[in-house]
C-alpha cells in the first residue's frame, strides 16, 4: 500500500460503505484480487465496523449505508449475528471495570471471574427507588414464571421446552449402564441436574464434552440446589446441541480463593431422536 | 473438493446456467492458474473467495452465484485466453466480473428497501444457540487466544482504544499486530461456531 495505513483504512471503510468514487473501488478491487494484505485488512474493517454499528458508534449517515449497502448480502448478516452473539458473551464473561481507573489493575483482571459482589449487594438494597420498584415487579413476574414452569414440568405428557433429567456420577447404579436419554420430541432446553454427593463450593463449573473429549459446553458459575432432599447443581444446554451419542459432564468446585478442584464425572448417552 | 466442484447457478435466470463447469474443463482452468496442482488449487480458491467479497461489496446479495458465473465463463475462453492473454490471471477474472456485475445490474434492478437488522423473538432462539456454540469454540481455544480474544473485545468508544493500547503494550506488539491477531482469532471462532450450528440443525 503506498498511502499511509490510516489513509487505507479510511478508503477501505468507504468502499465497505459503497461511498468510495468508482474509479478508486475499481483500483480497490484490484489491489483486493492480488494482495493478501490488503485482502486481510478489508476483513478486519468489515468486523470493525460491524462492531461500531453494534456499538452504536457511527453517524447517521454511515449507519444508513449499513443499512442498505453493507448488509444486503446474507454472509455479512451472518457475521453480524456473531459480532452480537461474541459482544454478549465478552460482556457477561467479563469482570465489571474497576471502579479505580487503574489499567494496570484492569489489565491484569483474568477473563472468566465472576461479577464483584456489589452488584448482588445493590440487588438487595437497590440505591435507586424506581429500580427497587421494577425490581419488585420483576420478581413477582419471575415468582408466577417459576410456578407456571413448575406445574408444566409436572406434567410428562405434554410437549416440554425445558426437560431435567438427573445425572449421578459414576456408573449407574442400577445394572451398571450409562444413564439414556431419550430427549422428548420439543424439547428446547435440556437441563442436566448433577447430584452432589457434598456441597462445599461457593461455584461450581459443568462441561460437558463428547465422546472424543470435544467440550460441547461450559456451565460457569453455577449455584448447588436442594431438589428432592437431595443437593443438585443444575445447569442448561440447548437441545440440538446434544447430537445422538455418548458423553460427559465434568463437575468443578469453585472455591472463594478461585481454587478448583476436579468433583466428579457423570457419563449419559442421548439416544437418536 | 476441488475435483468434485458444480456450479449452482439456479438464481441466474438470464446467464449462462446451463453451462456446467465439467471435470474436464476445470482441470484446464487449474492448469492455467499455475502448472503446480496444489498451487492452482490455492489460487482458485483465493480467486473465487475473494469475487464473492468484492460482489458482495459491490452490494450484490448473490455474490456466490455470481463469482460462479465469471468463473465458468473465463473457464469457457480458455482456448482463447491461453493463446493471447498475458499477465496475472486474477485480473482477467476481474475484467470478466466486472461484466457479470453490469448484467446483473441491467436485469436486477437493486431494491431500495432497508434491510431489517433488529433481531425478533426467532432469532433470540438462534441467537441461544449460536451462544452456546461461542461457548463451546472458546472452550477450544488455546489459553492464551481465549484470553487475547476476552479482553481484545471488552470495552466500547474511547476506553476501547486506550484498553487495546495497554493490551498491545503488555503483551509487546504493536496495536496493529494485536488487531490482525484478534481478527484472525475472531475468523476462526466464527468458522467454528458455523461448523457448530451447521451440526446443530442438521
Amino acid at each position: 500500500m503506498l498511502k499511509s495505513q490510516i489513509e487505507a483504512q479510511k478508503e477501505i471503510r468507504q468502499y465497505l460503505l459503497g461511498t468510495l468514487s468508482p474509479e478508486r473501488a475499481a483500483e480497490l478491487e484490484e489491489s483486493l484480487l492480488l494482495d493478501s494484505e490488503i485482502y486481510e485488512e478489508l476483513l478486519i474493517a468489515e468486523d470493525e465496523l460491524i462492531d461500531q454499528f453494534i456499538e452504536g458508534e457511527m453517524s447517521p449517515a454511515e449507519r444508513a449505508a449499513v443499512e442498505t449497502h453493507f448488509l444486503r448480502s446474507p454472509e455479512r448478516k451472518k457475521q453480524l449475528s456473531f459480532a452480537r452473539t461474541l459482544k454478549s458473551y465478552v460482556s457477561a464473561n467479563t469482570s465489571p471495570k474497576p471502579e479505580v481507573s487503574d489499567s494496570r489493575a484492569r489489565n491484569g483482571t483474568a477473563w472468566g471471574q465472576p461479577p464483584k459482589k456489589r452488584f448482588f449487594r445493590d440487588l438487595l438494597f437497590p440505591p435507586n427507588p424506581a429500580f427497587a420498584l421494577s425490581l419488585a415487579a420483576a420478581l413477582v413476574l419471575i415468582s408466577v414464571g417459576g410456578v407456571w414452569l413448575a406445574n408444566r414440568m409436572n406434567q410428562p405428557s405434554q410437549p416440554q421446552a425445558v426437560w431435567a433429567v438427573e445425572l449421578t456420577p459414576g456408573l449407574q447404579r442400577d445394572g451398571g449402564e450409562i444413564t439414556s436419554l431419550a430427549i422428548p420430541a420439543n424439547t428446547d432446553t435440556v437441563r442436566p441436574e448433577l447430584d452432589l454427593a457434598d456441597d462445599q463450593f461457593q461455584s461450581y463449573q459443568a462441561e460437558v464434552v463428547d465422546i472424543s473429549g470435544r467440550s460441547v459446553i461450559t456451565g460457569k458459575y453455577l449455584k448447588a440446589q436442594t431438589s428432592k432432599n437431595r443437593r443438585i447443581v443444575p445447569f442448561e444446554i440447548k437441545a440440538a446441541l446434544l447430537l445422538p451419542g455418548e458423553y460427559r459432564a465434568k463437575l468443578s468446585g469453585l472455591s472463594a480463593d478461585g481454587r478448583v478442584e476436579n468433583l466428579d464425572t457423570y457419563p449419559f448417552k442421548v439416544l437418536r431422536k | 473438493m476441488l475435483g468434485s466442484r458444480q456450479t449452482r447457478l439456479s438464481h441466474l435466470t438470464s446467464m449462462n446456467k446451463d453451462w456446467v463447469l465439467t471435470q474436464e474443463s476445470f482441470e484446464a482452468l487449474l492448469t492455467w492458474l499455475d502448472s503446480n496442482r496444489d498451487i492452482a488449487g490455492e489460487k482458485y480458491e483465493q480467486i473465487r473467495t475473494r469475487l464473492i467479497k468484492i460482489f458482495a461489496c459491490r452490494g450484490c446479495n448473490e455474490s456466490e452465484d455470481l463469482a460462479d458465473e465469471t468463473i465458468n465463463r473465463v473457464t469457457n475462453r480458455l482456448r482463447e485466453i491461453g493463446a493471447t492473454f498475458t499477465g496475472e490471471p486474477a485480473l482477467y477474472f476481474f475484467g470478466v466480473a466486472n461484466k457479470v456485475h453490469l448484467e446483473f445490474l441491467r436485469r436486477k434492478p437493486t431494491p431500495s428497501l432497508p434491510i431489517a437488522t433488529e433481531s425478533s423473538e426467532e432469532a433470540g432462539e438462534e441467537a441461544e444457540l449460536q451462544s452456546q456454540c461461542l461457548d463451546r469454540c472458546i472452550g477450544q481455544l488455546t489459553q492464551v487466544n481465549r484470553e487475547l480474544v476476552m479482553e481484545y473485545y471488552q470495552e466500547n468508544k474511547r476506553a476501547k482504544i486506550e484498553h487495546r493500547k495497554h493490551l498491545a503494550d503488555r503483551l509487546g506488539i504493536a496495536v496493529n499486530a494485536l488487531r490482525i491477531r484478534a481478527h484472525r482469532i475472531r475468523r476462526s471462532l466464527q468458522n467454528c461456531v458455523q461448523e457448530c450450528l451447521n451440526e446443530a440443525t442438521a
